[in-house]
């Protein structure tokens, strides 16, 4: 019998705000994230979360963070949460969508936790605020020394090790870095670890905190963002968005879901993956039309069963028409039969959490039976021929396939089934 | 530069509830870390220019102490 990989919990965090139901609402709502900055943040626009020091945040760090407003925190041991030192944005993040998928799921406090559980979290980099903040002292300010918990505040290890802390978690604990793939793999690859026995249960996602006045102005000279907004597969699209946040899901093995009686949300069936080996920045129609290949066939799902599919749909002049075209090569005339989404157009490019939140959302539509729609939209773009979901419409399939493309031609596709 | 300002910044560097920080509490019964205090020193010398070396400090050594050290004797 092979061991399903079952979905028990749900955890985001988001510009779109708080926790998964209101993220779901306004994704289903078409009520997007996507604002101006706030000063002393740079110019620009992006999805960033809103809390009562979130224009502050923006290009400091080392704060008592947002997570201390957390209402899930009453659940917490507070001697746990000293232990836990200083919390970069991107540790709060994760510690929020990481508490909210646990509790979610009825395991926080549980005794699975201690042994047989392991956290793999995906983040595109470590915690920029921190890093700048003491860059800013040294280079700028001219002053010596840097904040003695800078290291481990900013290790992009950091956010995985406190999540095991705060939940008691003794199991693997690994961080996995893969650009804007991140943690699509940290996902794939925790339905291997299930698969494989190494778990019974894998708390699993990704976090990015890059609205940093460096972080930013490094994408802004890449010439890659939106003046106006996210446009996925829209013509005259502009680019893409940066957004900020984390989302987790609670992957466990079907004996362990059903022996403790949890409830399942979903499964976790199939993760295809594959290398470009071509370009840095440049997508590869074949590369990404292998690893959404890969992951059908790893579910064992035939391309024409109807599935919602949740684009990586950037907005960006390459990565769209590469990703519509990779989609007609493996789907030819069944393309039909699925509907696309994409929700950077309400949460923003999450970087190394946008894998993990948009199967989430996705997930989340299939069992809704609500396909949400794409934001902006101007009009077709011949290079982008899909059925895009552009209000949002009841679509009930059984699957959901949900694509994240990284710099470094990393492409990773996540394939699952409705509960 | 008040007591209550240098309470702030202790609860606010070691994580600990500003009503556990009483006068006779000492670095060890407060469980406060070596990284916490290093923290909390440099923060103090950031802020308000007080420069205190770590190996001043002993774990016996009480928060009425330590606040005679830093120069701002609590009240009580």
């Amino acid at each position: 019998m092979t061991n399903r990989v079952l979905i028990t919990g749900l955890g985001c965090v988001s510009g779109l705000g708080r926790g998964v139901g209101v993220n779901w609402e306004r994704v289903r709502g078409g009520d997007g994230a996507i604002r101006p900055l706030e000063p002393p943040a740079p110019e620009g626009i992006a999805a960033w979360f809103d809390d009562d020091k979130a224009h502050e945040a923006v290009g400091q760090s080392l704060q008592r963070s947002a997570l201390h407003r957390s209402a899930l925190l009453g659940n917490v041991d507070p001697e746990r949460l000293r232990r836990l030192g200083k919390l970069d944005r991107l540790s709060s993040f994760a510690l929020e969508a990481g508490l909210e998928a646990v509790t979610h799921a009825g395991l926080l406090a549980h005794p699975a936790l201690v042994q047989r559980t392991a956290i793999l979290l995906g983040c595109g980099s470590g915690g920029n605020g921190t890093i700048e903040t003491a860059y800013e002292r040294l280079f700028a300010a001219g002053q010596s020394r840097v904040h003695p918990q800078t290291i481990p505040s900013s290790m992009i290890a950091a956010p995985a090790a406190q999540l095991s802390m705060l939940l008691g978690v003794h199991g693997p604990v690994l961080t996995l870095s893969g650009a804007c793939a991140s943690s699509a793999q940290a996902l794939g690859e925790a339905m291997h670890m299930i698969r494989a026995g190494r778990a019974d249960v894998v708390i699993a996602g990704g976090a990015e905190a890059c609205l940093t006045r460096g972080s930013l102005t490094g994408w802004q000279s890449l010439g890659v963002l939106a003046p106006d907004t996210c446009r996925p597969f829209s013509r005259d699209r502009r680019g893409m968005v940066l957004g900020e946040g984390a989302a987790v899901l609670v992957l466990e093995s079907e004996r362990h879901a059903q022996a403790r009686g949890a409830r399942v949300l979903g499964e976790l069936a199939g993760y295809g993956v594959s290398s470009d080996a071509t370009h840095m920045t440049a997508p590869d129609v074949e590369g990404i039309a292998s690893a959404i290949r890969a992951a059908h066939e790893d579910a064992g799902i035939g391309i024409d069963t109807p599935a919602l599919v949740s684009a990586h749909g950037t907005g960006t002049a390459l990565n769209d028409p590469a990703e519509a075209a990779a989609m007609h090569r493996v789907y030819g005339p069944a393309l039909a039969h699925h509907r696309v989404i994409a929700t950077k157009s309400a949460h923003g490019h999450m970087i190394g959490a946008t894998g993990a939140i948009e199967f989430l959302l996705g997930l989340v539509a299939l069992s809704e039976g609500i396909a949400p729609p794409v934001l902006n939209h101007l009009g077709p773009d011949p290079d982008c021929d899909l059925p895009l979901v552009l209000a949002a419409q009841e679509f009930a399939p059984d699957v959901l396939v949900s694509n994240s493309f990284a710099f470094g031609g990393l492409n990773a596709v996540l394939v699952g089934r409705r509960a | 530069m008040t007591n209550d300002d240098i309470l702030a910044l202790i609860a606010q560097e070691t994580g600990l509830p500003i009503e556990r920080l009483q006068p006779d509490a000492t670095l060890a019964t407060l469980d406060i870390s070596s990284i916490d205090l290093v923290s909390m020193l440099f923060e103090l010398e950031d802020r308000y220019g007080i420069e205190i070396q770590p190996e001043e400090l002993t774990r016996e050594m009480t928060l009425r102490q330590l606040f005679d050290r830093i120069g701002v004797p609590l009240a009580s």
